[in-house]
């Protein structure tokens, strides 16, 4: 997996690209191709941010593109806010498997730390009655020396 | 309620699929570009919520579909460029949700694998604490024994004729062990024996000197022969030494007593109860036997 800087780095330049793109493209010719690119940087933005977070920026980018309905350099927003649909249904999805994906991998680190506490401890234990066996063992051959 | 969530989320991945295939075919060619960028969606929840081989599975589908509109765009009924975008975005967020979901596998499987070793060094050390306390027990029932003797070897001290030294040590060491026996120390000088016997019954002390009674059997003789040490766990099962009947011998274990580097005799100790002896009890025997020796030195035996 790429780092996070280029990872998150790559995700706000296609974020504003799109913005951009979408403004600046005619929309007879690319329809919304350049707006389309917003998913590609939710997806990536999502490996490294909280879904909460990148709705508030996808929410900002789609807001600032709606607005170019007022200025008629889009036309067709019926079909931008359908888009815009399916990029928080994808938001959903990435919500909900990070979620699982967290959960899941919370449990498993709980209960390894769970048993490396109980490891800690039985190596403790062990390192006592090691020690207290030690003892016992030096006294065993103070004895027989003594008994010859 | 995550469950439901979870389970219109897995339903809508294809009812999506299936509604854009649908739909493709109703709505004006305005729709067409957005109804297929749906497949994103398709694609994503696929791979991510259930499993590599949906999400590709809607890559394949999508591609098909993608095709169609190549053909219309081709046609002149739609412009190129978006659709040549629509599938470069769906491929690029296919390949990125594919980059993401192994990771996280291979994230869980690395915590999963983690934990399972530290499952595995638990139970080995589980089994070696249970091992350790039980060889601290022995050792401590061990330690005890080997106190008593020490204090029975002090004791000695205070008693001034041999055969009162070896009363005090015989009829004190049969106590150190646990089940029903009885231990007999041979002398032999000049071919001529001895027997000292003591038993846990009776906590007397009998000096022999009745021929009968001072026959060596065949294992004393072995041991005098070759100065060796033996055990028998169960006479029945022994091939090498039989006892006589009247005996009532079923377990033994006996070592040679020296004094001055020569062999003066043997102790034994027997018992009616087979499998009652164990190696660690002919070890004891032995240094009991190094401590008869020694008194022997002492009184100026040889």
């Amino acid at each position: 997996m790429l780092n996070k800087k280029t990872v998150m780095v790559s995700g706000v330049i296609i974020l504003l690209l799109g913005i951009v793109l979408s403004a600046v493209l005619p929309e007879a010719v690319f329809l919304h191709a350049a707006f389309q690119l917003l998913v590609v940087a939710v997806v990536l933005l999502s490996a490294y941010m909280s879904v909460k977070d990148i709705l508030i920026v996808v929410l900002i980018a789609v807001s600032v593109v709606l607005g170019m309905g007022f200025f008629e350099i889009i036309q067709q927003v019926p079909q931008l806010m359908f888009e815009t649909g399916t990029i928080i249904m994808v938001l959903l999805v990435l919500e909900f498997y990070e979620n699982g994906h967290k959960e899941e991998h919370h449990r498993v680190t709980v209960i390894s730390n769970y048993k490396k506490n109980e490891v800690d401890n039985l190596k403790v234990s062990l390192e006592a009655l090691n020690a207290e066996n030690h003892v016992i063992n030096e006294n065993i051959k103070e004895i027989r020396k003594i008994l010859g | 309620m995550k469950k439901t969530v979870g389970l219109l989320l897995k339903i809508s991945v294809f009812l999506v699929a299936a509604a854009v295939m649908v739909l493709l075919f109703i709505l004006p060619g305005s729709w067409w570009q957005p109804l297929l960028f749906c497949f994103t969606f398709a694609i994503i929840g696929g791979y991510l919520l259930l499993g590599g081989v949906v999400g590709t599975a809607m890559l394949i589908f999508g591609t098909v579909m993608y095709v169609f509109l190549f053909i219309k765009a081709f046609s002149g009924e739609l412009p190129m460029p978006p659709v040549v975008a629509g599938i470069a975005i769906m491929y690029a967020c296919y390949f990125i949700v594919k980059t993401i979901g192994d990771t996280s596998s291979y994230m869980l499987s690395s915590a999963n694998d983690d934990l399972k070793s530290l499952e595995a060094d638990y139970n080995a050390l589980i089994i070696e604490k249970k091992n350790i306390s039980i060889s601290v027990e022995t050792n401590k029932m061990k330690l005890e024994k080997f106190e008593k003797l020490r204090s029975i070897y002090e004791s000695l001290k205070t008693f001034q004729d041999f055969s009162s030294k070896i009363r005090q040590l015989l009829k004190n060491v049969v106590e150190l062990f646990h089940q029903d026996k009885s231990i007999a120390l041979f002398l032999v000088k000049q071919d001529k024996i001895m027997k000292v016997m003591a038993d846990r019954k009776e906590d007397m002390l009998t000096g022999e000197r009745d021929i009968d009674s001072l026959y060596l059997k065949n294992f004393d003789e072995f041991i005098l022969k070759n100065k060796k040490s033996i055990i028998i766990t169960d006479m029945a099962r022994d091939i090498r030494f039989k006892a006589e009947d009247a005996e009532n011998i079923n377990a033994l274990i006996s070592v040679p007593v020296f004094c001055n580097d020569q062999i003066a005799g043997i102790l034994r100790v027997t018992s009616d109860k087979a499998g009652v002896f164990n190696q660690e009890d002919l070890r004891f025997l032995d240094i009991i036997g190094s401590m008869v020796g020694k008194v022997l030195e002492e009184e100026h035996y040889a």
